[in-house]
């Protein structure tokens, strides 16, 4: 009874506090939104010039096989020095270089060089641009060649057939904002008590604090538990478009078991924090690891050892392995059971060391 | 306006945060740590692929092509060999292994037959970046065995700017833009909500001091501070990751500076707007983090997103001070080049900082 009592207070303080509403929603739908919709990691449309010295048939002809689903084609430039330039203005990722008497040379079998620049400040499309545009030279000048080659490799990309980045980019940010939101929102709501001098009040009532603590732990897991939902059936299936392939309760559950977890690191950030800049610089500090450690963004087997080892420790790399299976590949929680214990203990442990800390400070 | 009062102010923000040692501790570890995992972290190379083998032909042909994938240690990490195709279906699942390869039977046979010999490359899409450079990687090794005889030309490839595409460099400098924006940010969003959370807000509003000189108050501590920040970023940025910088030091600091500025003018802005601090805090957060590391041409070009994200990058401050640093730091451009971004800037600055002056009120609503 007692503990409804206080969630009920929760709930209320939450829904009464305007400025964290709106920025809760914001932050499940249009954040959601944005991201998936505005950010394509692979390559597409990638703007490119030709510094075309030649001006051959063949050298336009290779210019066109650039297909306009990946590249998209400026125009022609016609020296090193404008070459320099667009690079420079980062309006282009790449320059393909096509060299004096290319057609000639090539008719009469000697050795041409097709030369392609990248422009080396772009971090995730510089790389496939460099594959992608020498992929395409290859096969145009291998001509005949190319289908005669003996093998090649016939790719299928599963669960996903053709890469879109919209899929990967709705989840992964929706795992980022509850991340945000269970580490900040049962933090704030307790050291906003102290900060108020609530709490003395709280040592002298009947309830304990151990009480306390779950109700506002138990509360602020369930709002974003809604709020998830919610952006799973409206912001993610319905205006992003992106399909949900698992079921629904298994990925709820999982988020469950989530907040149980980073619930837990909230409290520990409660109980070290005095006021609500320390709650946000903490939760920052704690945010950031845990990001990178869960190989959203780098590959875990592309960190260094030691990160690798305190991967381990990030629990949204269990929560992401886990909710993607769900939501991606359509696996069952079963399938992912490894993944929910992992969070199950890791929160008991955190949980438990939390409410200790709370307790003893308190 | 009275600068002692100003005064005042910041040197009650400033003693504010030093009284406290782990509010001093948090406040400077934030861009330490960002600066740290970012700049060391944040590669989206691909390495070190895990991958597995379902051979069913067993031929002399279908095991050199593997060894040339298993022999590239650093591109590739053999996990081991499969005998049926459900067991490697059920692999990608459980997201062991991103990469299958599969011969089917007779592929040498094929092959020798003078037929087109077809092997499958499976890929878990689930990162679609990574499947794409995985896919890139397998198609560059087959053709390179296929294509025995030694071409008659050359795909040269070069990175501008950066020879090595060692990335270290562009992603510490774009974390350096990131860190600026998000601290500075998160510190002033705090700076007027605290007061009014705690109630101290009615000593300003019942003391002489107006409106202008509160919000200047305010503004300029949150600026000293973040100065800090800056020297911090640009320190480890420097001496740390070993960026080496082509252009002028000056206008390094003084463009910083007023970037700063602007995330110190947004966080008061922030401040201003609501009276829970866990609001301004979410507020700021999701409303710096995600736009500046998503649309400031950080991770992405923002000559490749489409119109909405275009347009989107063009009202982040992030966009134009991270086109500045690359100048600054990678090609030294004239001051002329930079003057455009540095203006962009400046214009948020004011803009942001005249709301808050505007909207702040020194009385109850």
């Amino acid at each position: 009874m007692k503990l409804l009592v206080l969630l009920l207070k929760e709930f209320l303080q939450f829904f009464r506090n305007k400025g964290l509403l709106i920025f809760a929603l914001y932050a499940f739908t249009l954040d959601i939104y944005l991201a998936s919709t505005g950010i394509d990691l692979t390559l597409k449309r990638a703007p490119f010039f030709a510094e075309d010295r030649d001006l051959s048939k063949t050298s336009r002809e290779l210019i066109s096989k650039f297909p306009p689903y990946y590249f998209k084609f400026k125009g022609y430039i016609l020296n090193d020095r404008e070459t320099q330039k667009v690079l420079l203005n980062d309006e282009a990722v790449g320059v393909v270089v096509i060299p004096p008497k290319f057609e000639k040379r090539l008719l009469r079998g000697e050795k041409v060089k097709v030369g392609v620049i990248v422009n080396g400040a772009e971090v995730s499309s510089s790389y496939l641009f460099s594959a992608y545009a020498t992929r395409i030279i290859t096969d145009f000048l291998t001509g005949g060649l190319a289908g005669k080659l003996p093998f090649a490799p016939q790719v299928r990309i599963f669960f996903n057939q053709d890469a879109s980045s919209r899929i990967f980019m709705a989840y992964s940010e929706l795992l980022t904002v509850i991340t945000l939101l269970l580490l900040l929102l049962p933090a704030s709501a307790l050291v906003l008590e102290k900060e108020r001098g609530n709490i003395e009040m709280l040592l002298i009532s009947p309830v304990n604090t151990t009480l306390f603590t779950v109700a506002k732990s138990v509360s602020m897991g369930a709002l974003v538990l809604i709020l998830t939902a919610l952006a799973l059936k409206i912001t993610i299936e319905k205006v992003v478009g992106v399909p949900f392939k698992g079921e629904f309760l298994d990925f709820l559950t999982l988020t469950a078991a989530y907040a149980f977890t980073t619930t837990g690191l909230s409290l520990f950030i409660a109980s070290v924090s005095e006021n609500m800049l320390q709650v946000s610089q903490l939760t920052i500090l704690i945010l950031i690891p845990i990001l990178y450690l869960s190989g959203n963004w780098t590959p875990i087997e592309a960190m260094p050892k030691a990160f690798q080892l305190l991967s381990n420790l990030s629990p949204l790399k269990y929560y992401i392995e886990g909710a993607l299976s769900i939501a991606i590949k359509g696996m069952s929680l079963s399938q992912v059971k490894g993944d929910f214990f992992k969070l199950l203990i890791l929160g008991g442990i955190l949980f438990g060391s939390g409410t200790y800390l709370i307790r003893r400070r308190g | 306006m009275k600068w002692k009062r100003v005064v005042g102010i910041v040197k009650k923000e400033v003693k504010e945060l030093l009284r406290e040692p782990i509010s001093l501790l948090t406040f400077l570890l934030v861009p330490i740590s960002m600066m740290v995992v970012f700049g060391y972290g944040l590669k989206l190379e691909v390495k070190k692929v895990p991958f597995a083998v379902l051979d069913l032909d067993n031929s002399k042909l279908s095991r050199e092509i593997e060894d040339k994938f298993a022999s590239n240690r650093e591109y590739f990490d053999l996990k081991g060999y499969l005998t049926s195709y459900d067991k490697a279906e059920k692999l990608l699942e459980k997201g062991k292994v991103s990469l299958i390869i599969v011969f089917p039977p007779n592929f040498e046979k094929r092959v020798e037959r003078g037929e087109k010999g077809e092997f499958q490359a499976l890929i878990d899409g689930t990162f679609p970046y990574r499947a794409e450079v995985i896919k890139s990687y397998v198609e560059a090794i087959s053709a390179r065995e296929a294509l025995k005889v030694k071409p008659n030309f050359k795909v040269e490839q070069r990175y501008w700017f950066n020879e090595s595409l060692n990335q270290d460099y562009l992603v510490a400098v774009g974390t350096m833009a990131v860190v600026l924006l998000i601290s500075p940010a998160v510190f002033s969003a705090l700076l007027i909500v605290k007061e009014k959370e705690s109630g101290s807000i009615y000593n300003a509003y019942s003391s002489p001091i107006t409106k202008g000189e509160f919000i200047t108050g305010k503004f300029l501590s949150g600026a000293l501070l973040s100065t800090v920040v800056f020297f911090i970023a640009y320190f480890m940025t420097v001496f740390l990751f070993g960026v080496s910088q082509k252009g002028s030091t000056l206008l390094l600091t003084l463009g910083s500076l007023i970037y700063t500025f602007v995330a110190v003018s947004f966080g008061l802005l922030i401040s201003n707007f609501f009276s829970s601090q866990a609001a301004a805090f979410i507020g700021t957060t999701v409303l710096t983090v995600v736009p500046s590391i998503l649309y400031s041409g950080y991770l992405t070009p923002v000559s490749s997103m489409g119109t909405s994200g275009r347009i989107t990058a063009h009202l982040i401050p992030t966009f134009y001070y991270l086109r500045f640093l690359k100048s600054i730091f990678f090609k030294g451009d004239p001051l002329s080049l930079i003057v455009k971004d540095l203006g962009a800037l400046t214009l948020f600055w004011v803009v942001l900082f005249l709301a808050t002056l505007k909207t702040f009120k020194k009385r109850e609503e």
